[in-house]
């Protein structure tokens, strides 16, 4: 008791270098903390992305594209599913339910998803929740629109406003749609998902805005107005991919290689629980690299923790003297010093762990709308917390370094240091 | 009563060196009496002093404090001797600059469970304990609760012996304390020291190499200028 007060109060003496040394270890530590609450809550968000879903069926591409793609709304197609296709696997009698998905165009850099209203029937998130509606409802007309929680909220939609669709992705675009405004009819609660960065439109507003272009561009002096596009036969020529409930799981398999298979067109079929594992074997590497970086830092901490004691050694020889005179032994000194530096441990975890939460706290706002990832404040994982409270015991063990040599020092010394 | 100290026949040589640093064939202090010990620089001094707070064990030879054969005892038995029967002064510095004035006196009482509780037999706590040393050592009460640093080097030193004089020791071992002190300080120095050291009953060893100190005490240990010559001489 009486050490752990003379520790402190040694420690609080030299307040800046034991300031300095609390940081460095606090932020080592906080780098691992957050790097590994980044990594469980990046595969969480993943993992929660789609739920209910047996196979997603898209153009000839690699599985992990498709699922990259369809679901997270990253990357982009190469081929898309020509209508035949859809319509012949939507006729099959082992499938349950298909939402098609035409994706392609955007919105101020929010994605814009050609599909039907089965996609709010079908569409499942985390523990197969369903979408529900904030405001509004599902879209009914061709220039319908039904926002994510996030468009809305960010571009401050309300029901009722028009907005005008961006060819192509990206922010700013030079080639807007702007002869055929959509109508917001819907927005969807916040799901914690892509969806809540995406609006929503008929697969026949799609192929509306587009009645009039050819290859990616306007056809210039041939216009055909929104009212006059209504009128056409709108049902699109090819769709980007399909989500497909299945009547039973155990028909899964079979369907994906019938589908593996197709003659009349080249499709891919993945099931998504299995393509986001090898999605997690690909990003395993990447992730081990940054915790056993995470790791080195941490290490380096202590390493310079204990430098930074035992260089602070010679200038204490009078205080190891004065303590040895008071009736120290050598081993309350060797003690001390061990207190010392498992007191660096344990305040360096307790303020390693405010900051990580600082840090969650501040980029949270900012990943939430860039990556759609929800960081969580939370404890450290089980794992995580065996290995910090490994820490704070090797925090108490290296002390053991200046330890001893504070111990010869003061045996050497005896009552007659003279610094 | 016991003697306070006693040594016979010491000797002590550093490992690996030729010559004796020190040699004393007989030296008795009665308890609550007083020995100054003079000897110019590298006459043994540091190490006598060691020697007699347990730190070092003699080569040859017997020291005895309060009667009990310290020389023979284990390091963790000596440590815990010192912590609990010896009072001791440094030259200079002897505060830790981390603890109040008060803090400090009262170090030793919470380092030895038996100085604890001979200071609490003699006062009502610990803080009394030490307000009465600070007083009886002419520190004046506004400068108990400060930090050492704001103290004069004369006023560090007698804050010293207030600890050392706490939970009343039976030895007080003083290495050159009035060294860094000029001549007026050391007279009042010397004066509250034996002074206090005779009304609560600590013996008091006191070393310097200046002899005009010697006539504050009882008896008197010259020690040779150089061991090393003198073991030569006589063999």
């Amino acid at each position: 008791m009486n050490w752990i007060r003379l520790a402190l109060a040694s420690l609080w003496n030299r307040r800046t270098t034991a300031l300095l040394t609390l940081g460095m270890v606090a932020l080592s530590l906080s780098l691992l903390l957050t790097v590994d609450r980044v990594r469980e809550d990046t595969r969480a968000s993943f993992s929660n992305t789609l739920s209910g879903t047996d196979l997603i069926v898209g153009g000839r591409t690699g599985s992990l594209n498709l699922l990259l793609y369809s679901v997270f709304r990253i990357g982009n197609a190469t081929n898309n599913i020509s209508w035949e296709s859809y319509s012949d696997l939507r006729r099959n009698s082992a499938v349950d339910w298909t939402v098609p998905l035409s994706l392609g165009d955007s919105h101020r850099g929010y994605r814009v998803i050609g599909t039907t209203t089965d996609y709010f029937d079908h569409y499942q998130y985390g523990r197969k929740q369903a979408l529900s509606f904030q405001s509004g409802q599902p879209f009914d007309d061709v220039y319908d629109v039904v926002l994510g929680a996030e468009v809305a909220e960010v571009l401050d939609y309300q029901l009722g406003d028009d907005l005008v669709v961006a060819h192509g992705l990206g922010t700013t675009s030079f080639e807007n749609h702007d002869d055929k405004p959509f109508t917001v009819v819907g927005i969807l609660e916040a799901t914690g998902t892509p969806v809540d960065r995406s609006l929503h439109v008929p697969l026949e507003g799609i192929t509306a805005m587009h009645v009039d272009w050819q290859q990616g561009v306007k056809l210039p002096g041939f216009e055909i107005s929104a009212d006059e596009a209504r009128e056409m036969d709108l049902t699109p020529d090819s769709v980007t991919a399909v989500l497909v409930g299945m009547k039973s799981r155990v028909q899964t398999f079979s369907f994906q290689r019938l589908i593996n298979q197709y003659r009349a067109e080249p499709l891919s079929a993945i099931i998504p629980g299995a393509t986001l594992q090898e999605l997690w074997q690909l990003i395993g590497i990447a992730e081990n690299a940054l915790i056993a970086v995470s790791f080195m830092v941490v290490v380096t901490g202590l390493l310079g923790m204990v430098t930074v004691i035992l260089a602070g050694l010679n200038e204490r020889r009078r205080e190891m003297a004065i303590l040895r005179a008071l009736g120290a032994r050598p081993g309350h000194i060797l003690g001390l010093l061990m207190l010392e530096s498992g007191l660096y441990g344990v305040a360096g975890l307790l303020a390693g762990l405010l900051l990580h939460w600082g840090v969650i706290a501040l980029a949270s706002i900012w990943v939430q709308g860039t990556y759609g990832i929800q960081l969580t404040l939370a404890l450290p994982s089980p794992t995580l917390l065996l290995v910090l409270a490994g820490f704070v015991g090797l925090a108490f063990l290296v002390g053991l370094l200046p330890g001893w040599k504070a111990y010869r020092q003061s045996l050497s010394d005896g009552l007659t240091a003279t610094t | 009563m016991a003697d306070a100290l006693s040594i016979e026949s010491l000797v002590f040589r550093w490992p690996g060196q030729q010559y004796d640093t020190l040699t004393i064939d007989r030296l008795q202090l009665p308890a609550a009496s007083s020995l100054f010990v003079q000897g110019p620089s590298g006459s043994g001094k540091s190490t006598l002093l060691n020697l007699m707070a347990g730190v070092l064990v003699p080569t040859q030879g017997l020291i005895q404090v309060l009667d009990q054969p310290l020389s023979q005892q284990p390091g963790k038995v000596r440590d815990r001797f010192r912590a609990d029967h010896i009072g001791y002064i440094f030259q200079q510095f002897n505060l830790l600059p981390y603890l109040s004035v008060i803090d400090n006196v009262m170090l030793p009482c919470r380092l030895s469970r038996r100085r604890h509780d001979k200071a609490m037999s003699e006062a009502s706590s610990l803080i009394d304990a030490a307000a009465d040393r600070l007083t009886r050592l002419n520190i004046p009460d506004t400068l108990w609760h400060q930090r050492v640093s704001a103290l004069s080097v004369g006023q560090q030193q007698r804050v010293a012996a207030a600890r050392a004089l706490m939970g009343l020791p039976e030895l007080v071992i003083a290495d050159e304390p009035t060294s860094a002190l000029d001549q007026d300080n050391v007279d009042n120095f010397m004066d509250v020291l034996t002074g206090q050291c005779q009304a609560l009953g600590s013996a008091l060893v006191f070393v310097s190499h200046d002899r005009h100190l010697a006539r504050w005490f009882d008896q008197e240990l010259e020690l040779a200028p150089y061991a090393g010559s003198q073991s030569e001489a006589m063999s």
